[in-house]
């Protein structure tokens, strides 16, 4: 099947926007971290990306210790279960150490120290992994999860990424529910939009920072479950990059915003899988893939520079 | 040591592996009066230096300078006379893939996928213009990946709109591990053939890739003759008390030396309690060179390059790397 106005097939480029999907659906999960810290804090967490990563291991040593690649059949949904919960566990345990150890006690402290601290953490964090742990070596998760795919007309979907892009949502909705509708979730929103008048209130401030940590790093545990599955290859510096990624989600959303982060992600996502293919339908162009992040990192600055508060404008003083 | 009863005075200098250095060690060499040179070691220090030595009519090998430029300079003379190389170059390496792609294999169209350092840029370069030589076409853009890259997906989708009959990556084993394990959950891609090199072949590739590892095939230049290359590392063992296969390009440098004693050797002729050696005829004895070293058969090309270089052939069969007779 050829469309009308393209070069290539509508198979390539429905391959590309389920890509730009399953990599979208990871930097969403991932930015709803950033921005909750920065709607809570003003800080950026520059060591989430390194929650991430720290989740994709504790994922892997439950799959690994379940069985890894002897697993099969309903041991497969439950050690996934199992990992995705464990992983969602160790994130948000990290989280809360480095917030207790490397945020709160600057919490009174101007704003570029608590951003040194958290590049600080990061960079112990991914350098603990790869050259105490693992001597620059990685790990591949097992190949245990179920093949084959859906397919509808030129679409093929497989159902890792089916199941990627389906958790995703689920788990972002999961959270939408927590932040929106619960007492815990109206805290954090009531911290959000003044710290002051939250503690007048009665509000738990610092409990409800550490909640925003954690439900923040559950998602990055589960994304660092699914990137595992999904890529495979994980490693001590496995953070940076996506998390880098995911920062600039949050931006291009509108940092701050829960749905903002999600829009993000699948933004960035899809024009990192389609930009660079669309430009070179036009003649003589011919961009290799090195340029694939050029490209969707040249239309974010766009975006930026119509929109600079990003897609989901936040007002001052109503964030999270 | 000594050569027909004359001892051999060793000359070291350190050109500090830089395209500065090169020229200053060499003149040292030279004002030392050395009649030979094992080195230089890296490919700047080597270019720089190369007139130099040409000059003095200073022979000199190279254990390890790879860039391509040395033995092809940018001059109407064409290539030093004074210079050779022993290491097994990219060149060597991407014109035996393209031959083992097309005759081997049957594919007469490939995709490319390189790792964007110096070494992937070069061996991808080189094997695009030996497999369009051959006849070969080169389907969709060739597609660069930084390190540590294990998203490979968007690679992925151009490999399989492009329909290539031979998937080729020069880059190393721990991007092509992911890149193997996603190309395989591909169901038009299960079985294209996949064709790597010697930064591929690694035993880490089938623990980590598994069942997307099989049935990959994979190029190993610069053979080591077994017997040889045992000789030379019980050698180093007993010498320095150290494991020589961990000593990169360690034969190489070996085998250098031992040519150039070999032409002394063959070229100097005692005169009156004097070693006379013809630099002109030492030159001509190293080109002649026809020996099996700890690092292989080595013969020279007419501009200094090893000739003849080896390249086995590897497919991962039941998880293990089994040779393809040729």
């Amino acid at each position: 099947m050829q469309p009308l106005f393209l070069f290539r097939s509508a198979e390539f480029y429905s391959d590309q926007f389920v890509n730009g999907l399953t990599t979208g659906s990871i930097y969403a999960l991932i930015a709803l971290g950033y921005t909750m810290v920065y709607g809570v804090l003003q800080l950026i967490n520059f060591a989430h990306g390194e929650v991430f990563m720290l989740g994709a291991f504790a994922g892997y040593g439950v799959l690994m210790g379940m069985g890894g690649d002897d697993l099969s059949g309903g041991a497969v949904a439950l050690a996934i279960v199992v990992a995705l919960i464990a992983a969602a566990i160790a994130s948000a345990a990290v989280a809360t150490g480095l917030e207790r150890i490397a945020y709160r006690p600057l919490r009174r402290a101007p704003r570029l120290a608590p951003l040194i601290s958290a590049i600080g953490a990061s960079i112990f964090l991914s350098h603990l992994v790869d050259d105490y742990f693992l001597n620059g070596e990685q790990r591949f998760y097992p190949t245990i999860f179920p093949t084959g795919k859906v397919e509808l007309g030129p679409v093929s979907v497989s159902y890792l990424q089916l199941f990627l892009i389906g958790a995703s949502l689920a788990m972002m909705a999961l959270l939408y529910w927590l932040v929106q509708r619960t007492r815990h979730g109206r805290a954090i929103r009531a911290v959000a939009e003044s710290r002051d008048n939250a503690a007048l209130m009665g509000i738990d401030v610092d409990r409800a920072i550490v909640l925003t940590f954690v439900l923040g790093a559950a998602m990055a545990g589960f994304a660092g479950v699914l990137y595992g599955l999904f890529f495979s290859a994980i490693r001590g510096s496995m953070g940076f990059i996506p998390g880098v990624k995911a920062f600039t989600a949050a931006v291009l959303g509108g940092i701050g915003s829960i749905p903002g982060a999600v829009i993000g992600g699948y933004f960035l996502g899809l024009t990192e899988s389609f930009g660079r293919e669309l430009l070179n339908e036009i003649p003589f162009v011919n961009l290799p893939n090195e340029w694939k992040d050029v490209v969707a990192f040249a239309l974010l600055v766009l975006v930026l520079i119509f929109r600079p508060t990003g897609i989901f404008r936040q007002k001052e003083g109503k964030r999270a | 040591m000594t050569i027909k009863g004359h001892k051999v005075q060793f000359v070291r200098e350190d050109d500090l592996c830089t395209a500065e250095g090169g020229p200053a060690a060499a003149d040292r060499l030279i004002k030392a009066n050395v009649v030979v040179a094992v080195g230089p070691i890296c490919s700047g220090g080597t270019r720089s230096s190369l007139a130099a030595y040409d000059k003095a009519g200073i022979t000199h090998i190279s254990p390890s300078a790879t860039a391509g430029d040395l033995t092809a300079p940018s001059r109407a003379e064409g290539p030093y006379p004074t210079f050779f190389r022993v290491p097994v170059l990219n060149a060597d390496e991407a014109r035996e893939q393209a031959a083992f792609a097309k005759t081997t294999l049957k594919a007469t169209k490939a995709f490319v996928v390189f790792d964007t350092d110096d070494y992937g840029k070069d061996l991808g370069q080189q094997f695009q213009k030996f497999f369009k030589d051959g006849g070969g076409q080169i389907v969709g853009t060739p597609a660069g990946y930084e390190k540590k890259t294990t998203d490979f997906k968007s690679i992925i989708a151009n490999i399989k709109a492009a329909k290539p009959d031979v998937v080729y990556m020069a880059g190393f084993y721990a991007e092509a591990t992911p890149f193997l394990q996603q190309l395989r959950a591909e169901s038009d891609l299960k079985s294209v053939p996949f064709l790597g090199g010697d930064g591929i072949k690694n035993d880490e590739l089938i623990s980590g890739a598994k069942d997307a590892a099989e049935g990959a095939y994979l190029a190993l230049p610069g053979t080591t003759d077994p017997t040889a290359f045992a000789q030379y590392k019980d050698k180093y063992k007993a010498k320095y008390n150290g494991n020589a296969e961990s000593a990169t390009f360690g034969a190489e440098a070996y085998d250098a030396a031992t040519i150039l004693i070999k032409a002394i050797e063959s070229v100097g002729k005692d005169d009156g309690g004097k070693l006379t050696i013809d630099l002109k005829a030492l030159n001509e004895a190293v080109r002649k060179t026809n020996m099996t070293g700890a690092s292989g058969k080595i013969t020279f090309a007419a501009n200094g390059d090893r000739a003849g270089a080896v390249v086995r052939f590897f497919q991962v069969k039941n998880g293990k790397y089994e040779e393809i007779k040729r």
